[in-house]
């Protein structure tokens, strides 16, 4: 049914029952009128007969004196009025004139009677004596219009009977009537109204229905909340990307399913915004979980309005990008291990060309010196340049060694579990017996930790001897070595009391081939502190330095533990 | 040989150099005292160092760039703020390769720096910078 033709039958309906209203109200005011008409002549014609028998006893009694002969002619000539007003009607009275067949056929009947006994009325005045025949003509007219009236009063009490069964009658009819219209108002409007209104209810649940569905199978991790947070529905994706699956989180709050977010204030801080009608989008976030594990995330968030338009609450569409992020991190930090390596590359060839080339270039000037017959004469010169060929060529082959021990690390990756404190002593003692070296040492509880055995000990002997050649005229060389553990790695100390480092040179002592005394003073090839960071850095950790000059330097590295 | 030049300066921290050097200045003749230090610490503390009332004043220094802890650059700027009483004459850098562009525009914008030139010296590169800063000298 069409919400025009319900509107229609409503119409019709409501003004069936109100002209029925109506006609109740008219024929129960009419019937009513008719009714109080009947009573008014039913006390009236009992007074009528009271008053025709205060008159003939009046009549009576004038005789003797008890009532005078005006008083009686009063009484008569209101009876008269009141008879008349009975048959023809009277305002002041009430009455309408009389339309009652029965009733009319009785007054005309009492006529006779009423006029006999004013025509005694009439004759009698002071003078007058009062006959036996007019006694007898009183007595006979008075007990006529008595028993006539009777009858009257008898008529129309059966008149009045009748009315009130008619009143009762119509108002049961009416009353049905009203009824019946009602219950086809009911049928009509009301019955449709209810099926209308659960058909929409039935649909409004069936398209609820589908988009639960349809969000359920979603191939997205999807969830719907409302204002506390609590979940209202979620896809079966946000189950299995969370790791929810099995778990109950319909009507719980989202910080209770997930307690790891109260850790991200501004996650929170952004929901508040989306609940009071922003919309937030990113591509990329990191998700701290509970267990410890990192996911990334792509995300947008976006209120939910009901049919009043009011924010209900928020909708999630994410995505876990934790592999892709992970392939891209891993990719940008391949491109900065290549990116280092071609670093190293191009510093290679700058040592190719510079520090190797240094040697090759004195061998060179000294055996042509040699072969020129105007300085191989001396034989000083002779001698010098021997010298000068010899260590050039030993600084070359350190060199090329340096540069094969450095090239190699990072090709070990047979990590293994190695105990730092024997491996500093068996590299200490290996030195000692070697170099007879006047130095003592000091290691401290130091980790065993997860790397290349090889170049663990190639780093403790390279800084050992970092600290034996730089020591300072008349200190004898002491070395500290400890470690202390800190956020997950063991920061190791390597610290001497020898010349020392000025602050500017921190950085670039870790370079290959970056010296910073002269050839004369210290031998070495420049590589061991290049080597010892690239060893760290292998193991996945930082080297550093500092130092004062004059008072001693310390290392630190860090390792994974 | 007449003697040209009264002092040569040689900063190089590489003693074969040094020698090698000197040894040619000395068989080119044309100087009377040829010093050689081997780092540019040393160099500075000669070239402030007071011993007769007056300061060595080279008129020739030949400095090696590529030297450990002070490199020739950081030398030459050190050389700057010494009094002019104290600074010697033409400065020649010697460098171990050919130029690259990077030094040379450092070298432009440094007015203690007059020559270039690729090691290592001999007899004839010597000479050469003897005819040309010091040609009426020469005659």
């Amino acid at each position: 049914m069409t919400k025009k033709t319900l509107d229609r039958a409503a119409k019709i309906n409501l003004l069936v029952s109100l002209v029925l209203v109506l006609l109740l109200a008219i024929i129960l005011e009419t019937l009513i009128r008719e009714r109080r008409t009947d009573a008014a002549v039913i006390n009236l014609s009992g007074r009528q007969r009271m008053l025709s028998q205060k008159i003939a006893k009046g009549i009576y009694t004038t005789s003797l004196g008890l009532t005078s002969i005006q008083e009686i002619k009063n009484d008569a000539e209101t009876w008269t009025l009141v008879h008349d007003g009975l048959i023809y009607g009277n305002d002041s009275l009430g009455l309408p004139s009389l339309t009652d067949q029965d009733l009319l056929s009785l007054f005309k009947q009492v006529e006779p009677f009423k006029k006999g006994l004013l025509r005694v009325v009439a004759q009698i005045n002071e003078t007058t004596q009062i006959t036996p025949s007019m006694l007898n003509e009183v007595e006979r007219n008075e007990q006529a219009f008595l028993s006539l009236m009777d009858e009257i009063v008898f008529q129309a009490e059966e008149n009045y009977n009748r009315s009130i069964f008619n009143l009762r009658l119509w108002t049961l009819v009416l009353s049905i009537l009203v009824i019946v219209s009602l219950v086809v108002l009911y049928f009509n409007l009301v019955k449709p109204i209810i099926r209308e209104l659960s058909r929409a209810e039935g649909s409004l649940m069936r398209s609820r229905q589908s988009l639960e569905f349809f969000v359920k199978h979603t191939p997205a991790a999807v969830a719907m909340f409302d204002l506390k947070m609590d979940y209202l529905f979620a896809s079966d994706r946000w189950y299995v990307d969370y790791g929810l699956e099995g778990r109950s989180i319909i009507g719980k709050n989202h910080y209770d399913i997930f307690p790891e977010i109260n850790e991200i204030p501004e996650w929170k801080e952004i929901h508040q915004r989306i609940l009071k009608g922003e919309t937030y989008k990113t591509d990329r976030d990191r998700f701290d979980r509970a267990d410890g594990k990192v996911d990334w995330l792509k995300y947008e968030l976006l209120p939910w309005r009901d049919d009043n338009g009011e924010i209900g609450g928020m909708i999630m569409f994410t995505e876990v990008i934790t592999q892709q992020v992970e392939m891209q991190l891993e990719l940008e930090r391949k491109a900065r291990e290549l990116e280092k390596t071609n670093e190293e590359l191009k510093h290679f060839i700058y040592i190719a060309s510079h520090d190797l080339q240094e040697p090759l270039r004195t061998t060179l000037s000294y055996s042509d010196l040699l072969l020129n017959e105007e300085f191989n004469s001396d034989e000083q010169v002779k001698q010098q340049s021997l010298r000068f060929i010899g260590e050039s060529v030993g600084r070359m082959s350190t060199l090329v060694k340096g540069l094969l021990d450095y090239s190699l690390i990072g090709s070990d990756n047979n990590f293994e579990q190695v105990d730092c404190q024997l491996l500093a002593k068996e590299v200490f003692n290996a030195l000692e017996q070697k170099d007879r070296i006047d130095v003592s040492i000091e290691v401290e509880n130091l980790p065993v930790v997860s790397g290349s055995k090889l170049e663990l000990t190639q780093l403790f002997h390279n800084l050992i001897v970092n600290s034996i050649k730089f020591v300072r005229p008349n200190v004898p060389c002491l070395i500290q070595i400890s470690a202390e553990r800190t956020n997950g790695y063991w920061i190791f100390t390597f610290s001497d009391n020898g010349i020392g480092i000025e602050e500017q040179y921190f950085k670039q002592i870790f370079k290959v081939f970056q010296r910073l005394h002269s050839k004369d003073r210290v031998e070495g090839s420049g590589i061991g502190l290049a080597l010892s960071k690239k060893i760290v850095e292998h193991h996945g950790g930082e080297i550093w330095v500092e130092s004062e000059l004059n008072k001693g330097t310390t290392f630190y590295f860090t390792l994974v533990g | 040989m007449r003697k040209i030049l009264k002092r040569v300066l040689l900063i190089d921290d590489n003693e074969a150099d040094n020698f090698i050097h000197k040894i040619f200045i000395q068989k080119h003749g044309g100087v009377e005292e040829t010093v050689a230090v081997t780092s540019g610490q040393k160099a500075l503390d000669y070239l402030s160092s007071n011993q007769t009332g007056s300061y060595p004043r080279p008129e020739l220094i030949f400095l090696d760039i590529n030297m450990p802890r002070m490199n020739g650059w950081e030398f030459l700027e050190e050389y700057k703020k010494l009094d002019d009483e104290q600074k010697g004459g033409v400065v020649v850098v010697m460098l171990t390769t050919s130029l690259n562009p990077d030094d040379k525009k450092m070298a432009d914008g440094d007015g203690n720096v007059t020559e270039f030139m690729n090691k290592p010296l001999n007899i004839e590169k010597f000479q050469s910078v003897l005819e040309k800063y010091f040609p009426d000298r020469l005659d």
